[in-house]
């Protein structure tokens, strides 16, 4: 899942080697957190949240099939 | 050429959803501003602010050639994505009529998770392709991705839908409303009935409860 997430993103943004995700366990469940450089962050989350909205749906299909559904979380840092 | 109509409370808001609805930039449209929005006195009074967006000519006869390098690039996204979610499908690209459809085909329990709740993941893919061949191209992306022929299928289920609602509105003269759609699924009821002809269609509502009103011209 982890991978799946850092493709995604590495094709979205112009700094891939930016690119960071760290598996945590939240209060109700996995989260990934995502981080990309500052300039990309835009590039992440799209008109009115859309990519975002995206890559968490995407991830969450993916995870459809083992019943886990880690939430997707984009960190500022 | 089509046209829709959209208001809104301010003359901003309503030009924005119109581009939403249109999936274009302000650059593409040729905007006409109906009525100017007023405040009113108590709630007294007050009317929204009513604009009407057209596409401009030629917009849509996109370069056969940049879409199929869109294509490309969309296809070996898609490719790794799916080896990614563990997922075995086949990727192939496809023009028809016009329009680039990137198309995955495979066992029908990958499938359906490519799918998802009333098309929500084929909706993720399509999002996120489209975001990926923006940056990578910097040219604006129309490509639809599509799982098993579901939106070709939904598409002309839409499209007898509305012809049906269409010849009976004609008939009657009454109005009806479709049910709630997204923007795209809007845009083919849009098109049907005005294929039809002698109809207007508005868009009511706010997202997801958005809808389709099909009347006779005022």
């Amino acid at each position: 899942m982890k991978e799946l997430l850092e493709y995604v993103a590495r094709h979205l943004v112009d700094e891939p080697d930016a690119v960071e995700v760290t598996e945590v366990e939240g209060d109700r469940g996995p989260v990934l957190q995502l981080r990309v450089d500052p300039d990309d962050m835009g590039q992440v989350i799209g008109r009115g949240g859309r990519t975002a909205r995206a890559i968490r749906t995407v991830v969450k299909a993916a995870g459809t099939r083992d019943s886990v559904s880690p939430y997707v979380e984009i960190v500022e840092d | 050429m089509q046209e829709i109509e959209r208001s809104a409370a301010s003359v901003e808001e309503a030009v924005e959803a119109a581009l939403a609805e249109l999936d274009a930039t302000e650059q593409q449209v040729i905007i006409r501003i109906v009525q100017e929005p007023r405040r009113g006195v108590l709630g007294l009074g007050s009317q929204p602010a009513v604009v009407k967006v057209r596409l401009k000519e030629g917009h849509s006869d996109v370069d056969e050639e940049v879409l199929e390098e869109q294509a490309d690039v969309a296809a070996d996204f898609l490719e790794g994505l799916l080896e990614r979610m563990g997922l075995s499908a086949e990727v192939e690209t496809n023009l028809v009529d016009g329009n680039m459809y990137v198309d995955i085909w495979g066992d029908e329990d990958d499938t359906g998770i490519l799918i998802g709740r009333h098309g929500a993941t084929v909706d993720a893919l399509q999002d996120l392709v489209r975001a990926v061949v923006q940056r990578r191209t910097d040219e604006r992306c129309r490509i639809l991705v599509d799982v098993e022929d579901y939106r070709k299928r939904r598409r002309s289920q839409l499209e007898a839908r509305a012809r049906d609602v269409a010849r009976r509105v004609a008939r009657t003269g009454k109005q009806e409303a479709m049910p709630p759609m997204n923007p795209y699924e809007r845009k083919i009821v849009h098109d049907a009935v005005a294929a039809v002809g002698g109809l207007e269609t508005v868009s009511e509502g706010e997202e997801p409860e958005r809808r389709v009103v099909v009347r006779r011209p005022r």
